[in-house]
């Protein structure tokens, strides 16, 4: 019996994906869990594996093809079946290909009868899954299917909001330039529209004289950019801050890290102490929702990573129970992942706060945008001498600024601070860290 | 007190009888020859009768027993090259004008049927079944019966619509300077119908060679002829036509081949057309198994009346008299008719496997479905070695020239090399070139090829239909505006235009009919259409709207290189006075049928136009300066339309504006975008939008005509506000 694999939804935010490879070539004997293809989304590279002993009979989608989610990659049969035409199985599962190396183009019988022209019957196009009919052009709904895009992401310009041919366009052109190295199958034989791959620099004088040299967007880059203006557009931020006294916390790391065979970072107790004051706050563990305020009832703690291909924050999964060893133990491992590019994508989404930090760079204090949708980030700045009064006394100390970027939707002032003072006397007084 | 003098016809009108003395001296062979294919006859349509009442004929059958004399007397003493063509009821001179191609030497009533005959009967009674092995495959019919190669060129169910095309065979005929004649016979209803009268003055203005036989059996339908008529003395009609003229009883078949033979004489000679009425009598109603009586419209007595004075029995009475047949010959006669038909029924027909012992036509003789419109037109193949040509193959080689100077000079080429053009139409042959000069020096070059029609436009029409039937000469008619199609519009849309298709498909209609169109001249609402539309809606015709001189050369040559019919739009006030650029020393080439011409790049928009309205649209797209792309139509019927053009056009704008100048009720680009959106749906980012006209027809005033028809003005804003928005966005 044939079946339809399709493009899994791999992070909730995201509706397509870019295809980048076939595991196993068409034919394929397969069986649970051998990967099947490499898929590529805005955060992670991720792996597609079999459920089910089968042949991947055809792929229909060309590696570098940007795919919706639950869009038709391939068609898998069973082992022992028995498959005389193409054509019946995609009519049987109820599909028509476009990508790939099938072709659409359209018959035309010739004009020398009328009568004998039966009605051209095409597949239907593109429709969005559920809800109300999208009012588009037929070569936009052809151009969108041969795409695979879905014509509910897409703003009609056209009479009634009609989508027309220009508004799928711009869509591909922002496609486009998602799509992997090679062009898309689809083609400008086949749509009229090029798809370009824009990854390689273009060096270019310009009219004053001064030359420039433009490098494409990656995808991460795109991603980046598109998170974090959502984030400051959408998210009114207010900024908090405060200096901590870390010289207690510096000598608690190096009794630590000269007892065992484990290099605990200044950043891991961070990370831990983030951990444990929004379990001890937990108003301030909350996300903003369209419709509600969202408690989470565990700390799920976001680590920015500076990786050699981007920034990335993988999250640390219920923080406020892991002893520091092994939050520690759990950040080295996004960071390798992460300049392998090999992080999951799970490991990518969730989280309610995320902790960055440019203190190796010397920075002594910044603000960060947050990580939507979570409630805040804490911006972590070097470690500084500085004069500190003590009793009335000048004395010098060791000081970290941290400032809280915080999400005003679902906190207040008040309640920002009430946790960054809990933090501040976690990261002063770091044995109640390991408690 | 005026003075008044009695005048009287200058034809003669003759009544006929046979006389004793005719009967005496009849020869046996001729008698034979007769009884034998009576019988025939008679027994075939019992056959069809009996047919019919299984309900096994589909559509009417209209007996012609009892009207079988008049057939045979009339038709016995023609030859293979004289022509008949017929009504409905035809199958009697059908079988006659067969019966005597197959036995050119007469029949012997004692002899076995030859195989010869027995296929005739076979074959045209499988045509009134309906079956593939019919003369016409089984497409005719009962009203379409048709044997060209025996002279039978086609019976008609339009009253009076076949006979015009008589009057096309005649010319044909008397211009090949043979003395073949052609006879057309009709019924009493069709005496009074437009088109016979029209052919009577034709073909007595121009002395052709044709016999109009009517058939006056007394009703048509169940009108009596007294009812129809002021003048029940049909005959009597030709006098007004300067027809010599013959009323003869139709019941006796010597009779009838008497005056027949001084019709022929009459016409052999060069006297011109000629008239005979046949009194007969149908025994059976209009169609169907039972008598006129039986629907009320008539009495038994006087059905009893004519069945008395029965041909058949006549002509058995006198071969008895005369001792050439026995009795026993008479009735073996009978029987070996009505057994042949039993088995050439028989042969096609078995048990019906879910009737209650009822019979059906054996499955495997039905036409093939699927060829339902296989011969609606030719297949081109006699462009095979045509020298198409295109303008940009003259470049730096042409003069300039005014495109209605290049209609004539294209057609006196034309006619140079080919003595088989003739042109017609009224007014053609005077006015240095008609009207509007467009057959300027034709006359004076081909005096008797270039005919000054009178204005009768279903008579010349239909006349060079049976031209193109025919198949020596082929025609070029000029309709001196497009509104007149109306006027002549069963001889080209049932006639012309049917004609092929409708009798088998296998023969072609090469006929040239040059529409002028009249829009914008300040003539008004009934000579101001645009007749694309009407045309390209109606099956069989081909249609050419050539749109620059230089075109209008190659796609003329082309016209009158087709074996179908082709009818050629030349727009008068938009397009005659203008000047193009045309070969210099090339009147020859060709420009394929089915070719549309690209006259503009552009991505916006694909404007489809033809004739006039290409350079208005052309320069409607400069004065809104949007990127259209303009597509010269050319040729505008469904079978030439240039699809592959119009795709990669389509494909590349996604936007299709149709323009047409005429008004939207009989508008062309209906069915176009019709068309358009089912092969290219997916190819649209638009509706398919229209220019047209308005509803009404343009009026004389000439700010009612500008509203009435779309020009430059009406383009551009309609571009404009279609795609002028969003113009910046491509």
């Amino acid at each position: 019996m044939a079946s339809i694999l399709r493009m899994p939804g791999i992070s909730a935010d995201s509706e397509e994906a870019v295809l980048l490879e076939w595991s196993v070539a068409q034919g394929t004997e397969i069986h649970p869990g051998d990967v099947l293809a490499t898929v590529e989304t805005e955060k992670a590279n991720v792996d597609i594996e079999s459920d089910q002993d089968a042949v991947l009979w055809r792929t229909l989608v060309e590696p570098g093809t940007t795919v919706a989610v639950g869009s038709p990659i391939a068609i898998l049969v069973a082992v022992d079946e028995q498959v005389d035409d193409d054509s019946s199985i995609f009519s049987a599962l109820g599909i028509f290909p476009t990508g790939g190396s099938q072709t659409d183009s359209v018959p035309e019988p010739d004009g020398d009868s009328l009568a004998s022209n039966a009605p051209l019957q095409e597949p239907a196009t593109s429709m969005p899954t559920g809800g109300e009919r999208v009012f588009a052009s037929p070569i936009a709904r052809r151009i969108a299917k041969v795409n695979n895009l879905s014509l509910a992401d897409i703003t009609g310009s056209g009479p009634g909001e009609r989508i027309v041919r220009a508004d799928v366009e711009r869509m591909i052109a922002r496609a486009a330039e998602l799509v992997q190295l090679a062009p898309a199958p689809v083609t400008a034989q086949d749509t009229g529209l090029p798809v370009e791959a824009l990854r390689t620099p273009q060096r270019a004088e310009s009219a004053g004289g001064a030359g420039y040299t433009d490098f494409p967007h990656s995808n991460m880059r795109r991603a980046v950019a598109k998170f974090l203006s959502a984030s400051k557009r959408e998210a009114p931020h207010f900024y908090v801050s405060a200096t901590c006294r870390v010289d207690a916390l510096l000598a608690l790391r190096q009794t630590i890290n000269a007892d065992g065979s484990v290099r605990v970072s200044l950043n891991d107790f961070f990370v831990k102490a983030v951990a444990k004051s929004l379990a001890d706050v937990p108003e301030m563990n909350v996300i903003w929702t369209d419709n509600a305020v969202r408690k989470f009832d565990s700390v799920d703690v976001s680590v920015a990573i500076g990786s050699s291909r981007g920034l990335v924050t993988p999250v640390i999964r219920s923080a406020e129970t892991l002893t520091l060893m092994q939050i520690s133990a759990k950040v080295r491992d996004f960071a390798e992942r992460a300049n392998e590019g090999r992080l999951k994508q799970h490991e990518l989404e969730g989280g309610s706060f995320t902790v960055t930090n440019l203190g190796m760079f010397g920075v002594e204090s910044f603000s960060a945008i947050i990580n939507p949708p979570q409630v805040g980030i804490l911006a972590v700045g070097a470690v500084v001498s500085s004069p500190i009064v003590v009793d009335g006394n000048i004395e010098v100390g060791s000081t970290v600024t941290v400032t809280v970027s915080a999400d005003h939707r679902p906190v207040d002032g008040v309640l920002v601070a009430t946790w960054l003072q809990r933090f501040k006397k976690l990261i002063e007084n770091p044995i109640l860290i390991l408690t | 007190m005026p003075s008044t003098k009695n005048l009287s016809p200058a034809a003669p009108w003759i009544e006929l009888r046979a006389t004793q003395k005719d009967w005496d001296e009849a020869d046996p062979s001729l008698l034979k020859t007769m009884i034998t294919q009576l019988h025939l006859i008679r027994a075939f349509e019992e056959t069809v009768l009996d047919l019919a009442g299984q309900k096994l004929i589909n559509g009417p059958a209209h007996s012609s027993i009892g009207q079988e004399g008049g057939a045979v007397g009339s038709i016995v003493n023609l030859t293979a090259t004289d022509q008949i063509n017929g009504s409905h009821r035809g199958h009697h001179q059908f079988l006659a004008k067969a019966l005597g191609f197959v036995a050119s030497e007469g029949l012997d009533p004692t002899e076995e049927f030859s195989d010869d005959v027995r296929t005739v009967l076979q074959r045209g009674l499988a045509e009134i079944c309906g079956l593939a092995q019919g003369y016409c495959e089984g497409r005719g019919g009962s009203m379409h019966l048709q044997w060209i190669e025996a002279g039978a060129l086609g019976t008609n169910a339009i009253v009076g619509g076949a006979v015009p095309f008589a009057a096309g065979f005649a010319w044909s005929s008397k211009h090949a300077k043979t003395d073949a004649v052609s006879v057309s016979y009709f019924g009493d209803g069709a005496m009074n119908i437009g088109s016979v009268l029209e052919t009577l003055n034709l073909a007595s203005a121009w002395s052709l060679p044709v016999c109009f036989f009517v058939e006056n059996n007394q009703y048509a339908v169940s009108t009596t002829v007294d009812e129809a008529t002021g003048e029940p003395r049909l005959s009597a009609r030709a006098l007004g036509f300067n027809i010599a003229s013959w009323r003869v009883d139709g019941m006796d078949p010597l009779a009838v081949y008497l005056a027949m033979e001084q019709a022929l004489a009459h016409m052999r000679s060069g006297g011109g057309p000629t008239m005979i009425e046949a009194n007969v009598y149908r025994y059976f109603h209009q169609n169907g198994p039972f008598p006129g009586s039986a629907f009320g419209y008539r009495e038994k007595t006087e059905e009893t009346e004519w069945k008395d004075r029965d041909p058949l029995r006549m002509l058995e009475g006198q071969l008895l008299r005369r001792k050439l047949m026995s009795a026993a010959e008479v009735a073996e006669l009978r029987a070996r008719s009505k057994k042949i038909m039993s088995d050439v029924a028989g042969s096609l027909l078995e048990a019906d496997p879910v009737g209650q012992g009822t019979l059906r036509f054996r499955p495997e003789l039905w036409p093939d479905p699927s060829l339902i419109n296989a011969g609606i037109r030719g297949d081109l193949s006699e462009f095979a070695n045509a020298d198409f040509k295109e303008a940009e193959d003259f470049a730096g080689k042409t003069v300039s020239k005014k495109f209605v100077d290049v209609v004539a000079e294209v057609m006196a080429r034309r006619m140079e090399t080919d003595d088989s053009i003739v042109v017609m139409g009224e007014d053609v042959h005077k006015l240095s070139g008609g009207p509007r000069g467009a057959t300027k020096g034709l006359k004076e070059a081909f005096p008797d090829r270039v005919l000054g029609t009178p204005i009768s436009e279903a008579a010349f029409t239909g006349l060079a239909g049976g031209m193109a039937l025919d198949g020596r000469y082929r025609p070029v008619v000029e309709l001196m505006y497009a509104d007149f199609i109306w006027v002549a519009a069963d001889q080209i849309f049932n006639q012309i235009g049917k004609a092929r298709h409708m009798f088998g498909g296998k023969h072609d209609m090469p006929l040239v009919l040059r529409i002028k169109v009249g829009t914008r001249t300040g003539y008004g609402s009934q000579h101001s259409m645009d007749p694309a539309g009407i045309m390209a809606t109606s099956v069989g015709w081909r249609i050419a709207a050539p749109s620059t001189a230089l075109d209008y050369i190659g796609m003329m040559n082309s016209s009158l290189l087709c074996n179908d019919p082709v009818a050629v739009l030349e727009h008068d006030s938009d397009l005659y006075k203008t000047f193009g650029d045309v070969p210099a020393d090339d009147m020859d080439f060709f420009i394929p049928i089915g070719s549309a011409a690209v006259r503009r790049e552009g991505s916006a928009v694909t404007v489809i136009t033809y004739l006039a309205m290409v350079q208005q649209s052309l320069d409607a797209v400069e004065a809104a300066g949007i990127d259209a792309e303009v597509i010269d139509l050319r040729w505008l019927d469904a079978a030439s339309m240039d699809w592959e053009t119009i795709g990669e056009s389509i494909r590349k704008t996604n936007n299709v504006l149709i323009v047409e100048q005429g008004s939207r009720g009989t508008s062309y680009g209906a069915w176009l975008s019709d068309e358009i959106q089912r092969r290219f749906f997916d190819w649209l980012d638009s509706p398919v939008e229209r220019v047209t006209g308005a509803e009404s027809s343009p009026s004389i005033s000439k700010v009612l005509e500008k509203a009435a028809i779309a020009d430059t003005d009406t383009v551009a804003s309609r571009l404009t506000e279609l795609f002028g928005a969003s113009k910046d966005v491509k």
